[in-house]
C-alpha cells in the first residue's frame, strides 16, 4: 500500500511537468501581451518595453519556461502582474474558497443525487420513480449559467430569501452568513451532478437489486431497507463513487460559471481574470494547483475504490 | 381435489404432523408476452428431519416453488394462491413481510446453487454470517462474530478466525458453499431449502459439501428440501422425492419406489439417463425435445409433446395427481388414472 | 454552534436563513457594489477603473479634481507658480497634512514619492511592477524639497499637460514611511493623506474604508464605505434593489425603465470622457479608406443615434469627435457633424467613385472588453449600415487580449474604446491621434493630417490653457472633417443607488465620489 502510493505520487510528477509545459505554451504562444492589457492607451512605448523586460518576456521562450519552473520547483510561483502580489499564497485563498464552494456542491449532489437515486430504485416503475427522473433530465440539459441566473432572480429579487451573491455579507461574516450565501451557488453548480449521480445510482441500485447476494441476504430475514442501505448500496457505490470522482473534476471545472455569476471569490473567477489579463505567472500557478488537485483526487478515488471493493488490490 | 386426497389435517403436535405442507401453490409471472404460471397449484408435503427432493429439467418451477415458500417472489411474480403450512404457524403466504423476516434465516434458511454470486462480494464472510445471528438471536456484535468463527469450524473450515475476515473472492468455491451453509444453518432451522447447492462445484467438493448438509442437518434435527438435477443425489440422500415439469408435480414417491419402479413416463425418461441407482454427478440427461414455453402449453398433458407414450386421451384433458392404490405415491399420467378420458 | 441543539434553535436558525435579506443599514455606511474587486492599493500599479474607484478615496494629489468635473483645484498643493518659460513648477505645499500611518506630509515626502517612479537606484523602486511614471513624469528633471513645504520641480521642456497629469492617479502621494515598511506589498498596506482609509481588505469579499479622522479638509459625512465586488450585472440589481448595497455601476440596461420607476432607486447617467469609435486605416487604398469621402460616406451611413438608442438604451450620447463632453469647454461643439443620413452616404460614395459601393472589408471587433459596450452587437449593426450603402464587411472578432495585439498591427477596420484617465485632450488628441503615434502606437488608423500634428504638439510645450484650448479646438474641427474614425458614442456612467443618499457625484473620470455625500433624514 506505501509502496503503491510512493508510486502513484512519484507518477504524478511527469505528469505535472507536461501540464507545466502544455499551460506554458498555450499562454505564451497566444496571442495577446500582458503588458499592452495592463498599460493602455496611455503608456509610452518605453514603459511597454520596460515591463517586457521586466517580465522577462522578450527572451526565448524555452528560457522562460526554465526560469520559471526553476522556481516552481523551489516554491517561488512568482508575482502576479494584476494582483500586484505572490501569486501562490493568493491561488491557495482562492482556490480555498473554490473548495468551500465545490464542497458544498458536492454535499448537495450526494445526498440529494445519491438519495433521490436510491429511492427511485427502490421504487422502481412508480410515480416518484417517473418524476424524480425527468427531473434528472432536466437538470442535465439545464445550463449552470441559466440557472444561476434563474436563482438569483426567483430566491434573490423575487422572494427574497438568499443573498445575490458573494460569499460574505457585505458586513459581518460568520460561518452562518457563509452558509447563507452558499446554498445558491452550491445547489447551481450541483444540479447538474446530482442529476447525473441520480440516474447512476437508480441503475447502479437497479442492478445490483438483481443480484443473487440481494436474495441471499432477503432469505437471511435482512429487513428490506437494509437490503438497500447496506447490501445493495455498498455494491452500488463502487459505481457511484467512480462517477462521483469524475464530478469532482467536472464541479472544479464548473465553478469557473457559477464563481462568475454568484460573484463567489474563488480560483476560477481568479484565473478567468488573470487569463484575460495574461496574468502568466497566476494563471500557470493556477493551473498546476488544479492539476495537483486532480491528481490527488484521482488518487483519493482510487483509494476509496479499493476500500468500497476489497476485490480490488494495489500494490 | 389434491387436497383431498391428502390425510386430513389433524390437530397440532400430533407426532405425524408435517413439518411443512404446502397446498395448491400458484405462481405467476407477468412478462411482456403474457402472465405464466411458473408454479401452478403445487402441493407438497414435508415431516420434520426428512430429506424431500425435487427434480425437473431446467424452467419445471423448483427454485420457484422454494422462493414462493419463503415469501421471496418479487415483481414481476406473484404468488396468486394456495396455502403453506408450517409447524404451527398460520398460513405463511398470509404473513407480513416484517412476520415472514422473523422465519426467514432462522426457522426457514435456504442454500443457493451459485456460491460464488450468493455471497455479498463486499462483506466479510464473518460479517456475512453474524447478521444473520444479530437478527435472529439479537446476539451482540462481538458475539455474533465469535459465534461466525464457531461456525466456520463446524462447517470445517481451517483457521476460522482468520477466514472471518476475508471476503468472497479470498475463498474457493466449495469453501464458499460451506459458509453459505454455516450461514444457513446459523439458526438451526428445522427446514432447509436447498437449492442445488452442488451444481456449481467440482465433483469432488461436491461429495464433500452433500456429506456436510447430510451431518449438520442429523445434528440439527433440520428437513431439508433438496432441489437439483441429480438423480444421483436424490438416490443417495432423500427419503422422498416430486418430480416437477412445467410448473406442476408429475410424479411423488419414496426414492425406492421412484428408482425401482418410475412410474410417470417423464420419470422413466430422466432415469434412463442414469446407468446405475446411486451415481452422483449424472446430470439429468436430454429427454427428447424442449421444455415447453409455459405460455404455450399443450392442451391436455403438458407432457404430451415429448412423451413417448401419449395417446388419444393425453390430448382431451390434463390429467390429475394421481394417488396411486394402496401407497402414498402419486402420478400425473392418464396411463395410471382408473378412468381416463374418451 | 449552540443553536442547532434543540429543535426550537435549529427552527429560529432556518427563519433567519430564509429571512429577508437584511437591508444595509442606513446608518453613515455606504455599501458599494463594483464589478469586480480592487486588486492593489498601490496608486502606482493601477490599471482597472474598478480600483481606481477605491483608491481615489485614499490618495490625493498634488493636484484634485473639483468633485465631479475635470477642473483642476489644489489639493497637497496650496499653490502653484509656473515660471515664464513653462519649465519651473513649485508647490507650496499643504501644512499640517499626516499620512494615514501619522507620518508627516511634506516635501520631502513628495519628492520620495515620485522619484520611487523616475530614478531606478531610488530604494523603492523595486516594489514597481510596471511604471506609468513615464507618462505623468516623463518630462521631469528635477525634484527639490526647497523647505518643508516648498516642492520646485524643474521640467526638460515646458509640457501643457502636466499639470493635469498630477491629478492622476499614478502621481498620487504614497507614505514613505509606508514605503519603506512593506517594501513590495506596499499595495496591501496603504498609506496616503485622502479623507477615507483602510480599514479591512478581504481580496475578493470586501475592502472596508473608514474616514480620516484627521483630514485636513472638510470630513465626508459618511463614515464608512464597504465595497463588494459583483461581477454579474443581474446580481448587481438584485442587491440593489434588495438593498444588500446601497449604489452600483452598470446595470443592466434592459431594467433601467424598470429602476426608473422604482422610488426607492435613483438613476444618475453622467457624462464621462469616455470616446468609442472604428478606426479606419487612412493608408489603404483597397478598400479605399484613404479617400475623406470615403471616410466621411461611412460616418453618414452609420445610425449613431440608433444604436445609442436601441442598443445602448439611451446610456450614451452621439459622438462627433473624439472628445466627449465631460471635457467641458475643451469640446468643440461646432465640428462638422455626420447625422445618419444612407442617400448623403451613397452620394458620397459615387462621388468617390464607388457608386456600387465596395467590399473587401475586414472589421475587427472584440467579444468583450473594458469600456467596448456592446461591441458585437454595435459591430453587427455597424456591418448593416455600411452593407445598406453598398459597402461590405466581413466581421471578424476576437477575444480581448489577443485583439489588443491585433489593433496595434495596423488593421484595416476596428473597433476601440477608452476611458482616458486625465481630463486632458492631449491624452487623446496626442495619444490616438497624432501621427508620432503609429502603429504599435495606439494611433491604428495611420491617420496623419500635418497640421492636426503641429497644433497637438504644439499644446503639448504650452501651459498657457486659453491657447492651448484655442490648438485643441482647431484639431478637433480638423479631426471631424478628415474622419479617420467612424464616431460612434461617447458612453455615460450610470449609476444607480438608493434615494435616500443625497449629493452623490460621478466624476467624468469614472470616479464615484461620495466626499459630499449624505443620507437625508
Ligand atoms: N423473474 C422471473 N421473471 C419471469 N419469469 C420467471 C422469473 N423467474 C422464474 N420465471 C419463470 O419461471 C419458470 C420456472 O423457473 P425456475 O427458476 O423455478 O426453474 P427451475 O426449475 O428452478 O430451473 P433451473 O433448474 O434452471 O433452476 C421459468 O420457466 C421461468 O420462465
Ligand atoms: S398423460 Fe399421456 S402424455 Fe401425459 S405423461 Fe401420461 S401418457 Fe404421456
Ligand atoms: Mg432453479
Amino acid at each position: 500500500m506505501r509502496n503503491y502510493l510512493l508510486k502513484r505520487l512519484a507518477q504524478t510528477i511527469p505528469v505535472l511537468f507536461g501540464i507545466s509545459i502544455l499551460v506554458f505554451s498555450m499562454l505564451h504562444l497566444a496571442p495577446g501581451d500582458p503588458a499592452d492589457l495592463l498599460l493602455g492607451p496611455d503608456a509610452t512605448p518605453e514603459a511597454v518595453e520596460d515591463l517586457r523586460e521586466d517580465m522577462g518576456l522578450n527572451r526565448p521562450l524555452i528560457v522562460q519556461y526554465g526560469a520559471w519552473a526553476g522556481r516552481i520547483v523551489q516554491g517561488d510561483f512568482g508575482r502576479s502582474v494584476v494582483l500586484n502580489r505572490a501569486v501562490l499564497p493568493e491561488v491557495m485563498k482562492r482556490f480555498k474558497n473554490t473548495l468551500i464552494l465545490t464542497a458544498g456542491a458536492l454535499a448537495f449532489a450526494v445526498v440529494f443525487g445519491i438519495g433521490i437515486g436510491i429511492l427511485a430504485a427502490k421504487f422502481h416503475q412508480t410515480v416518484f420513480d417517473s418524476a424524480a427522473m425527468l427531473v434528472a433530465l432536466a437538470g442535465i440539459s439545464m445550463p449552470t449559467f441559466f440557472t444561476g441566473i434563474a436563482a438569483i432572480l426567483i430566491f434573490a429579487m423575487g422572494f427574497q430569501v438568499l443573498p445575490s451573491s458573494g460569499m460574505y455579507p457585505a458586513r459581518g461574516g460568520d460561518f452562518f452568513d457563509l452558509m447563507r450565501h452558499l446554498l445558491m451557488p452550491a445547489v447551481t453548480l450541483g444540479a447538474v451532478s446530482a442529476a447525473i449521480l441520480a440516474r447512476i445510482t437508480r441503475s447502479a441500485m437497479l442492478e445490483v437489486i438483481q443480484q443473487d447476494f440481494i436474495r441471499t441476504a432477503r432469505a437471511k430475514g435482512v429487513s428490506e431497507d437494509k437490503v438497500v442501505w447496506i447490501h445493495a448500496l455498498r455494491n452500488a457505490s463502487i459505481t457511484i463513487v467512480t462517477v462521483l470522482g469524475m464530478q469532482i473534476g467536472y464541479l472544479l471545472g464548473g465553478s469557473v460559471i457559477t464563481e462568475a455569476v454568484f460573484s463567489w471569490p474563488g480560483l476560477g473567477q481568479m484565473m478567468v481574470r488573470a487569463i484575460q489579463a495574461r496574468d502568466y505567472p497566476t494563471v500557470q500557478g493556477g493551473v498546476l494547483i488544479i492539476a495537483m488537485s486532480f491528481v490527488f483526487i484521482n488518487l483519493a478515488v482510487d483509494l476509496i475504490y479499493a476500500w468500497l471493493d476489497p476485490r480490488i488490490r494495489y500494490s | 381435489m389434491d387436497t383431498l386426497m391428502h390425510a386430513p389435517k389433524t390437530a397440532a403436535k400430533n407426532a405425524n404432523a408435517p413439518l411443512l405442507e404446502v397446498s395448491n401453490l400458484s405462481t405467476e409471472f407477468a412478462t411482456y408476452a403474457g402472465t405464466l404460471s411458473a408454479v401452478d397449484g403445487v402441493s407438497l408435503s414435508l415431516q420434520p428431519g426428512e430429506v424431500f427432493g425435487i427434480v425437473g429439467e431446467s424452467g419445471s418451477g423448483k427454485s420457484v416453488t422454494a422462493l414462493s415458500i419463503m415469501g421471496l417472489i418479487k415483481k414481476p411474480g406473484r404468488v396468486t394462491g394456495g396455502t403453506v403450512r408450517f409447524k404451527d404457524e398460520a398460513n405463511l403466504l398470509d404473513k407480513t413481510p416484517a412476520e415472514m423476516r422473523k422465519i426467514r434465516g432462522g426457522q426457514i434458511s435456504m442454500i443457493f446453487q451459485e456460491p460464488m454470486t450468493s455471497l455479498n462480494p463486499v462483506f466479510r464472510i464473518g460479517w456475512q454470517i453474524a447478521e444473520v445471528l444479530q437478527i435472529h438471536r439479537e446476539m451482540t456484535r462481538t458475539e455474533a462474530w465469535e459465534r461466525a468463527i464457531h461456525l466456520l469450524d463446524r462447517v470445517g473450515i481451517a483457521s476460522p478466525a482468520k477466514r472471518a475476515r476475508e471476503f468472497p473472492h479470498q475463498l474457493s468455491g466449495g469453501m464458499r458453499q460451506r459458509v453459505m451453509i454455516a450461514m444457513a444453518m446459523a439458526c438451526a432451522p428445522s427446514l432447509l431449502f436447498a437449492d442445488e447447492p452442488t451444481t456449481a462445484l467440482d465433483v469432488t467438493v461436491q461429495a464433500q459439501i452433500l456429506d456436510l448438509m447430510v451431518q449438520l442437518k442429523e445434528e440439527d434435527g433440520a428437513a431439508v428440501m433438496l432441489i437439483t438435477h441429480d438423480m444421483g443425489v436424490i438416490a443417495e440422500m432423500a427419503q422422498k422425492v416430486a418430480v416437477m415439469y412445467a410448473g406442476v408435480v408429475m410424479e411423488e414417491a419414496t426414492v425406492e419406489e421412484l428408482f425401482d419402479s418410475p412410474l410417470h413416463p417423464y420419470t422413466q425418461g430422466l432415469l434412463d439417463s442414469i446407468p446405475r441407482k446411486k451415481s452422483r454427478g449424472q446430470s439429468l440427461k436430454a429427454i427428447p425435445g424442449i421444455v415447453p414455453n409455459l405460455l404455450h402449453l399443450p392442451t391436455g398433458c403438458r407432457f404430451r409433446d415429448r412423451c413417448a407414450a401419449a395417446h388419444s386421451a393425453c390430448a382431451l384433458a390434463d390429467p390429475p395427481l394421481q394417488t396411486m392404490p394402496n401407497s402414498t405415491r402419486k402420478v400425473r399420467c392418464w396411463l395410471h388414472h382408473p378412468e381416463p378420458p374418451k | 454552534m449552540k443553536i442547532w441543539n434543540s429543535g426550537a434553535g435549529a427552527l429560529l436558525a432556518t427563519a433567519a436563513f430564509f429571512g429577508a435579506a437584511a437591508p444595509a443599514l442606513a446608518d453613515e455606511t455606504i455599501v458599494i457594489g463594483l464589478q469586480a474587486e480592487p486588486v492593489t492599493f498601490d496608486p502606482t500599479q493601477i490599471s482597472d477603473l474598478n480600483t481606481s474607484r477605491v483608491v481615489h478615496r485614499i490618495y490625493e494629489g498634488l493636484v484634485g479634481l473639483k468633485y465631479g468635473t475635470y477642473d483642476l483645484e489644489p489639493r497637497l498643493a496650496e499653490s502653484w507658480e509656473i515660471s515664464e518659460d513653462g519649465l519651473v513648477y513649485t508647490f507650496k505645499l499643504r501644512e499640517g497634512v499626516k499620512f494615514h500611518d501619522g507620518t508627516d506630509f511634506n516635501a520631502e515626502a513628495v519628492k520620495y514619492s515620485f522619484e520611487r517612479q523616475t530614478d531606478e537606484n531610488h530604494p523603492a523602486h523595486g516594489s514597481l511592477t510596471y511604471r506609468g511614471a513615464p507618462s505623468y513624469l516623463g518630462p521631469v528633471d528635477t525634484i527639490e524639497a526647497v523647505d518643508d513645504l516648498t516642492l520646485k520641480i524643474t521640467l526638460k521642456q515646458p509640457s501643457g499637460p502636466f499639470l493635469a497629469r498630477l491629478a492622476g492617479m499614478t502621481v498620487k502621494i504614497v507614505s514613505p514611511a509606508a514605503l519603506k515598511a512593506h517594501g513590495d506589498d506596499v499595495g496591501q498596506f496603504p498609506a496616503g493623506t485622502g479623507p477615507y482609509m483602510l480599514e479591512e481588505w478581504e481580496p475578493g469579499i470586501r475592502a472596508t474604508l473608514t474616514v480620516n479622522p484627521d483630514y485636513y479638509g472638510t470630513a465626508p459625512e459618511i463614515e464608512k464605505l464597504i465595497y463588494v465586488p459583483i461581477l454579474e450585472p443581474v446580481a448587481r440589481l438584485s442587491a440593489l434593489t434588495t438593498g444588500e448595497i446601497d449604489l452600483t455601476i452598470d446595470v443592466p440596461f434592459d431594467s433601467l425603465t424598470e429602476l426608473e420607476e422604482n422610488p426607492d432607486i435613483e438613476l444618475q447617467q453622467g457624462a464621462s470622457a469616455h470616446v468609442w469609435f472604428v478606426a479606419l486605416n487612412t493608408q489603404l487604398s483597397d478598400p479605399p479608406f484613404d479617400n475623406v469621402l470615403v471616410r466621411q460616406a461611412m460616418n453618414y451611413a452609420v445610425d449613431k443615434e440608433g444604436i445609442v438608442n436601441d442598443i445602448l438604451q439611451g446610456t450614451a450620447t452621439v459622438s462627433s469627435g473624439p472628445l466627449s463632453a465631460g471635457y467641458g469647454d475643451l469640446q468643440n461643439k461646432d465640428v462638422r457633424k455626420y447625422d445618419y443620413d444612407p442617400e448623403k452616404a451613397k452620394e458620397f460614395l459615387a462621388e468617390a467613385g464607388y457608386p456600387d459601393g465596395f467590399g473587401g472589408c475586414e472589421f475587427m471587433v472584440p467579444e468583450s472588453g473594458s469600456g467596448m459596450q456592446a461591441p458585437i452587437e454595435m459591430g453587427t449593426y455597424i456591418q448593416a449600415n455600411l452593407s445598406a450603402v453598398g459597402i461590405d464587411c466581413q466581421i471578424k472578432t476576437m477575444e480581448w487580449g489577443a485583439y489588443l495585439t491585433a489593433y496595434r498591427e495596423s488593421p484595416m477596420m476596428a473597433q476601440m474604446s477608452w476611458n482616458p484617465p486625465i481630463g486632458d485632450p492631449d491624452i487623446v488628441l496626442n495619444n490616438l491621434l497624432n501621427s508620432s503615434n503609429f502603429p504599435p502606437g495606439w494611433n491604428a488608423g495611420s491617420y496623419k493630417n500635418e497640421r492636426v500634428d503641429e497644433l497637438v504638439s504644439t499644446a503639448q510645450r504650452l501651459s498657457d490653457p486659453d491657447e492651448r484650448r484655442e490648438l485643441y479646438l482647431e484639431a478637433q474641427a480638423l479631426i471631424a472633417e478628415d474622419a479617420p474614425w467612424i464616431f460612434v458614442d461617447h458612453g455615460n456612467q450610470i449609476i444607480a443607488h438608493t434615494t435616500k443618499l443625497k449629493n452623490f457625484l460621478v466624476s467624468p473620470n469614472f470616479d464615484l465620489v461620495v466626499e459630499g455625500a449624505s443620507y437625508e433624514d
